[in-house]
């Protein structure tokens, strides 16, 4: 069989990791539509999806050794990827007529499990299986664990490298400029431009594998036809008005930070945002918007300057002008909502946009309000329940506690969260309770008023708020003819009757609750516990069984790691041979950890800002990849060894403790030199640095596999699998449960624990004689 | 005054039919459960012990809550007024977008309850200056045994009851209970048999029909309430006949409310109802005859009030709950004199 140059089989591992990358973001996208998705949906398909590429890559390290033409089983494995991938996008749109949800209905946490797994499985798995193949192609049969211990390496690292190209391609250029299913058609022409490459030289991959050859072709055209015939286009639309059933497709499109589709039907347009309702015309909802925005404005005795951070759309930028308010500033984060908003729901944000008093302000709420001169009288947080960590920010003590430095002398501050008055049971009552906690200790007074469906919280450091009563808010009310249909004169009263404050206040105060903050968004925990409760209640048990988990858990579990290794030993028991396979699974699962903290260290501090984050996801994979490359050049030079390794894990371990405090005093340092170029570097080069120490042990891992004797697919496979097992539960566990309940420091610490762990087992296993084949002979023969 | 519950003695269940065996046979609600000892029936609030089957929710509501009688809603009783509303776990459906669901779907054990006899009611209702108590929130069937006790309390202080209810009562306790309230507003929610098993889990819109005959036939006020989701239950030929069969087999002065649809629970994706699919419901119901029909969860709209089916005249002018004005005399239109029906004073 003739064999692909090096160069060949290198550029096509980077593209393979490019196309994995873009299948992946596009995916998820589309599931989080599909699912209405949260924090916890992310987790689930991105943890899915390492589970499957953990399983292909798994199934194929063993086969690998064994195949005559691995080349070949390269070309395949893209050609599917390359098949599969437009149709699990269309999959994912009709998911839940698939499921058989009924029309309206929100799904599960199994069906999005199962449904996720069913949409990811036909790209996911055999992209796992391209490691171990590329693995096999790159180091041809050479059975030299050196030299093919580098081979690995540089697999590792130009798959890394893909991988980055890819975010940085899809943040800004495919996404704000394709839709999803030519993007995918284009990841598709991608994957099988590889496949041309192995093929090369032409002639004699064409003799020789006529089938495979014949395949690609007829890929290639397709998806280059699909494209530039409009098909591509046409599906697109197709799956859309399938998506949405019953309702006409006004406008779709892509935003960095999600997806926004407006739908007609019975003289009504709805603005979704990724598939969540947000907002109808011509008759929004008046409830939501007027509870919001006129309770707190009327505890204000003259509101003149007044700053509304997110939720304009969706009608409070309209009410907040009903009152005789001199100017206001309204922040949102997604200005291409306020954009489709105007263009496609007239009434929505067009009148508030054209108001003279308004200032519209395109930034994330956290950000403007750290660097803003500005004081208010009234600031409004027009964002309710955050699921994810992101709106969280806006929720945090140390959120709360600028806000009050940005309020004018008397001024106050206006949220809300969702409530059910006659009962509030655990779920809510927690949200509401850690809510009411956070306020009372960034604010001097805090005052509720139970809703009809939310509560809405008053906080200001001025004690006029403790004074006023439903009558002197109805009074002014009367003076200031705001119009309002729902909070009238009579409503007030009947919201704050003593009565219903004090029903609201016992039920709140009677569950168990944390203060959210910076370093432990404990409300996103609550939300999403919250939400299984909902759709799937018997998981829910699960999750807050889970929930229980405390570093001294961690410690058990690495002293029971530990104890196993050694009774191996002392059992001369081939144990040992778990060992690599574990450092590595449980550096995935730190690397996970790591990135996960740095950016939602980031994000508190610095706000939303898409580029900036893709900048850091982008510096941690630059430094796992920079990692890798100097200990491949370490590995040339003869270097590395057990004790490096154990190094290695140490120094993991060591990050581990470090971030907590380095983020600390990052945090710190943001008080003074706000938007600072070496504050935002210092982050960077965490990022860096967090990527290198993890991506530096890949290829001296598979060096020291490779030296127990196995092949080289089999270790790539193994080793490839056990870091993606790890990083799924670095995805799972860090996202959603560690870092909200346990915080960053506890969620650090037990990391640095599982290092110590993973460290005792690498020392306690036996040191193997290393395999003294003699290297075969296509390790000599580059093509 | 109210405590939280204590682990009381359950009551005895009424209504029940003991079988062979320690198995029992439920005869509250249309699912006549067959229950074999040490299992409970479909809403989980009835237990068979020993073959003696007990209700775990006496005495232990959940939700107890002052509200403008308006929200329930009821139009024709006592506009303006408040009213004293229990509510306690479970409901005889599950439907996929209940709004109470944080009580209805929920088993007793799973919810903190308070504690508070049928006398303590009453006192908390007339303590609250509320014109009437209302069973309300979740089924009031599957807490029949308390409610039943209070009804009989707060009839012999001289304080009106009233209901809301999916209709899903047997007959047989609903003919008893029917004997001594004053009010009963029912939830029809769909037209259409495959709505019910569908969306509200195995109910039946047969039975629900039945009830309403029966409410009708004992002469209690009755109201009734139709949730309008899209593309659910909005079919215009299904609304039409709903209205028919309503003018036909109740009679055209039975209020009529279409209630505006928000996505809640579980039904999350759907959109709001069109406002004109709600004013398209209340021509066609007005086409058919009935002669009171109103909008719902559209506040500010003008089809929230209502007028006279004579003159045309503004008769309880409504924005959401609230009363602003009433245009009527001694329960008759103040401008043509056409006596409207219901409780009004």
């Amino acid at each position: 069989m003739p064999r692909p140059s090096r160069g060949a089989a290198g550029a096509a591992i980077a593209l393979s990791g490019l196309v994995g990358m873009a299948a992946q973001i596009v995916l998820l996208r589309e599931l989080m539509v599909a699912f209405l998705g949260n924090e916890l949906i992310v987790g689930v398909v991105l943890a899915n999806w390492l589970a499957l590429e953990a399983l292909g890559s798994l199934a194929l390290s063993r086969a690998s050794g064994r195949m005559r033409d691995p080349a070949a089983a390269f070309v395949w494995l893209s050609l599917i990827i390359a098949a599969a991938l437009p149709a699990t996008v269309f999959v994912a749109r009709v998911m839940r007529q698939l499921l058989g949800a009924g029309a309206g209905q929100g799904l599960g946490l199994l069906h999005v499990i199962t449904g996720s797994l069913a949409v990811l499985a036909p790209v996911a798995l055999p992209h796992g299986g391209l490691f171990a193949v590329s693995c096999r192609v790159l180091c041809g049969g050479s059975g030299e664990p050196a030299e093919a211990g580098r081979f690995l390496g540089s697999a590792y690292v130009l798959e890394t490298l893909g991988t980055m190209v890819a975010g940085a391609l899809l943040t800004f250029l495919l996404i704000p400029h394709l839709d999803p299913v030519r993007i995918s058609v284009w990841m598709a022409l991608l994957s099988v431009l590889p496949c041309v490459l192995i093929l090369h030289p032409l002639g004699r991959g064409l003799r020789s594998r006529p089938a495979a050859s014949a395949a690609t072709g007829v890929l290639l055209v397709a998806s280059a036809l699909a494209l530039a015939a409009g098909f591509a286009g046409r599906l697109h639309r197709y799956s859309l008005q399938l998506r949405w059933e019953g309702r006409e497709v006004v406008d779709h499109r892509s935003t960095v930070h999600g997806s926004i589709t407006v739908t007609s039907s019975g003289g009504q347009r709805t603005l979704h945002y990724d598939g969540v309702p947000t907002v109808s015309t011509p008759s929004p909802d008046a409830v939501r918007p007027e509870e919001m925005v006129h309770i707190p404005l009327l505890f204000h005795p003259r509101p003149e300057e007044v700053l509304l951070v997110g939720g304009g759309v969706e009608g409070l930028a309209a009410e907040m002008l009903r009152h005789p308010i001199d100017s206001a500033d309204w922040v949102e984060l997604d200005d291409r909502l306020v954009e489709v908003a105007r263009r496609f729901l007239p009434g929505t944000a067009t009148a508030a946009m054209e108001d003279p008093r308004v200032r519209f302000i395109p930034d994330d709420g956290r950000h403007y309000l750290a660097g803003t001169e500005s004081r208010y009288d009234v600031i409004l947080l027009g964002i309710s329940d955050p699921q994810s960590i992101q709106p969280n920010r806006l929720f945090t003590r140390e959120f709360l506690q600028t806000a009050s430095e940005r309020l004018a002398p008397g001024g106050l501050l206006g949220l809300s969260a969702s409530s059910y008055q006659p009962y509030m049971g655990e779920g809510l009552g927690r949200r509401n309770a850690s809510i009411l906690m956070t306020l009372r200790e960034a604010f001097e007074h805090v005052r509720v008023v139970p809703g009809e469906n939310r509560a809405v919280y008053v906080a200001s450091d001025d004690a006029a708020l403790s004074l006023q009563t439903a009558d002197s808010l109805a009074a002014r009310h009367s003076a200031r003819e705001p119009g309002t249909v729902v909070v009238t004169p009579g409503y007030l009263r009947y919201l704050m009757s003593r009565r219903r404050t004090d029903r609201f206040l016992e039920s709140v105060e009677g569950t168990r609750a944390q203060v959210n903050t910076d370093q432990r968004p404990i409300l996103v925990f609550y939300a999403l516990s919250h939400w299984t409760a909902l759709f799937s209640p018997a998981l829910h048990d699960g999750l807050e069984w889970l929930a229980g988990a405390r570093p001294r858990h961690a410690a058990v579990l690495a002293g029971l790691i530990a104890a196993v290794f050694l009774a191996a030993r002392l059992a001369r028991r081939p144990a040992g041979r778990a060992a690599l396979p574990l450092a590595i699974g449980t550096t995935g699962f730190s690397a996970m950890v790591f990135d996960l903290a740095v950016m939602l260290g980031f994000q508190t501090l610095y706000g939303y800002l898409y580029r900036d984050i893709g900048l850091l996801v982008s510096a941690f994979m630059f430094g796992s990849a920079l990692g890798g490359m100097l200990m491949v050049r370490l590995l040339r030079r003869g270097g590395g060894g057990r004790w490096l390794f154990a190094g290695t894990e140490l120094s993991v371990a060591g990050f581990a403790l470090l971030l907590p405090p380095v983020m600390g005093a990052l945090a710190g340092g943001t008080g003074t030199t706000l938007g600072g170029g070496w504050l935002r570097a210092a982050f960077v080069v965490l990022s860096l640095a967090g990527g290198s120490l993890v991506g530096a042990q890949f290829p001296l891992a598979s060096r020291l596999h490779l030296g127990g004797g196995s092949a080289p697919g089999a270790t790539g496979g193994i080793l490839n699998a056990a870091d993606l097992i790890g990083g799924w539960c670095g995805g799972m566990l860090g996202g959603v449960i560690l870092l909200p309940v346990v915080g960053l420091r506890g969620t650090c610490g037990m990391v640095a624990l599982l290092k110590f762990g993973s460290l005792a087992a690498f020392l306690l296993s036996r040191r193997r004689p290393e395999a003294s084949r003699p290297p075969g002979p296509s390790a000599k023969s580059p093509a | 005054m109210i405590s939280a519950a204590t682990p009381d003695e359950p009551a005895e269940a009424r209504y029940y039919t003991p079988l062979e065996g320690d198995t029992v046979r439920c005869g509250l609600c249309f699912r006549g459960c067959l229950i074999p000892e040490g299992e409970r029936g479909f809403c989980s609030n009835r237990e068979n012990r020993g073959g003696t089957l007990y209700t775990l929710v006496y005495n232990r509501p959940c939700a107890l809550q002052v509200d403008p009688i308006e929200k329930e809603p009821m139009y024709h009783f006592l506009p303006g007024t408040r009213i004293y509303c229990v509510g306690t776990a479970s409901c005889t459906f599950t439907c996929l977008h209940c709004h109470n669901w944080h009580m209805s779907q929920r088993t007793v054990e799973e919810l903190r309850s308070y504690h508070l006899t049928p006398g303590q009611v009453v006192d908390q209702a007339e303590e609250n200056d509320c014109a009437a108590i209302s069973f309300t929130y979740n089924e009031p069937t599957v807490f029949y045994e308390y409610m039943y006790d209070v009804v009989l309390e707060a009839e012999e202080r001289g304080l009106r009851t009233i209901l809301h209810t999916n209709g899903s009562m047997a007959e047989e306790p609903l003919r008893a209970i029917l004997g001594h309230v004053d009010g009963v507003t029912v939830d029809l929610k769909a037209f259409s048999e495959d709505f019910y098993d569908e969306v509200c889990g195995g109910g039946e819109l047969e039975h629900v029909l039945g009830t309403l005959r029966t409410i009708r036939e004992e002469g209690v006020w009755l109201e009734i309430v139709y949730l309008v989701i899209p593309t659910l239950n909005d079919d215009p030929d299904e609304i039409r006949a709903m209205c028919r069969w309503v003018r036909d087999e109740l009679g055209p002065d039975v209020p009529v409310h279409f209630s505006r649809f928000s996505p809640s629970y579980r039904l999350t994706r759907l959109s709001p109802t069109p406002i004109s699919t709600l004013e398209e419901a209340w021509s066609i119901a007005r086409e058919a005859g009935l002669e009171y029909v109103t909008l719902g969860n559209v506040p500010g709209h003008v089809r929230n009030s209502t007028f006279c089916p004579e003159c045309g005249a503004t008769l309880i002018d409504r924005t959401h709950f609230q009363v602003n004005e009433m245009n009527m005399r001694d329960g008759s239109c103040r401008r043509c004199g056409l006596e409207v029906p219901g409780v009004w004073e």
